[in-house]
């Protein structure tokens, strides 16, 4: 799986990892665990993410799969 | 409480433990508290700064300490059945069964439904020990002695069908109670005798208190 959340966190006026964290109620460690694509998120911190951010979850988070079809 | 504060909390606990136990060996049993009240204090939700990834590691980690647990036990045996060529006692046999049939009970009875199965296990035992008691002592004194087994576990269940966690405690203590008392007893009984006591009178409990506890509600985050 590939994720753009460090794509969308700069779109939304270049967010840091504390500010997104604390805005979606993670630790920065988790940020940065989903990011680096070490941990994939629940459903609901997904959403929350992706809400958090303006966007959706199938632009935030996407499986390589889908990219090799493309 | 939050987790620094917690983390804190643990320290101190952990010093004064130290140094009461260098006073008195006894005073040991107050590093096991903590092992306790940490999932109390997760249910609960006091310690709230573990997100779910947090909550993830730990589970790994537990996974993890139950894997060197049974290396530990394996090594136990063998120092036993290979070095000093005897049988190990009960309580090997006892700490080698327990926690694998804990797993083990939690899975299925998870895919099947937990609080049914609890309750059906307890009230199954409650039931046993009461008829158990009736038998052997008739309408006597004894009876009532022995129906408390029964009684209490059969109470605990009532509770846990309103309030499920509270229920799950009280089997928890319940069950621990009984070890003791099972242990205090052992006598000259043989160690295989031990450990169906302990099947028949401390499991029951301890496996419906862990289910109920568990799986009710606000453990999940």
């Amino acid at each position: 799986m590939i994720t753009k959340v460090r794509y969308f966190r700069f779109i939304r006026g270049e967010l840091s990892q504390e500010q997104l964290a604390n805005l979606v109620g993670v630790s920065r460690q988790t940020i940065v665990a989903i990011e680096k694509g070490n941990y994939s998120p629940s459903v609901w911190l997904a959403l929350k993410l992706a809400k958090t951010l303006n966007t959706t979850v199938e632009q935030l988070f996407i499986l390589e799969e889908d990219i090799n079809e493309k | 409480m939050k987790n620094k504060k917690y983390i804190y909390f643990l320290i101190v606990w952990i010093l004064i433990s130290i140094f009461l136990s260098l006073y008195r060996q006894g005073f040991i049993l107050l590093f096991f508290i903590p092992i306790f009240i940490s999932p109390f204090l997760r249910a609960k939700q006091i310690v709230i700064n573990t997100d779910e990834r947090e909550l993830f590691l730990e589970y790994k980690s537990s996974h993890f300490a139950y894997l060197s647990y049974y290396l530990v036990v394996l090594m136990l045996f063998a120092d036993y059945l290979l070095i000093k060529q005897q049988n190990p006692p009960v309580q090997i046999y006892l700490i080698a069964i327990v926690p694998g049939l804990i797993k083990w009970l939690y899975f299925t009875a998870n895919k099947i439904n937990a609080v049914k199965f609890a309750i059906i296990l307890s009230l199954v035992f409650g039931i046993f020990w009461l008829i158990f008691a009736l038998l052997s002592h008739g309408i006597s004194i004894g009876t009532v002695y022995e129906s408390v087994f029964g009684l209490s576990l059969i109470l605990s269940v009532l509770i846990g069908l309103k309030f499920q966690k509270v229920g799950g405690v009280f089997l928890l203590i319940l069950s621990f109670v009984f070890f003791l008392l099972l242990m205090k007893n052992t006598g000259n009984r043989n160690a295989f005798t031990t450990i169906i006591m302990f099947f028949v009178l401390t499991m029951p409990p301890f496996i419906s208190g862990c289910l109920l506890f568990m799986t009710g509600k606000n453990f999940e985050q």
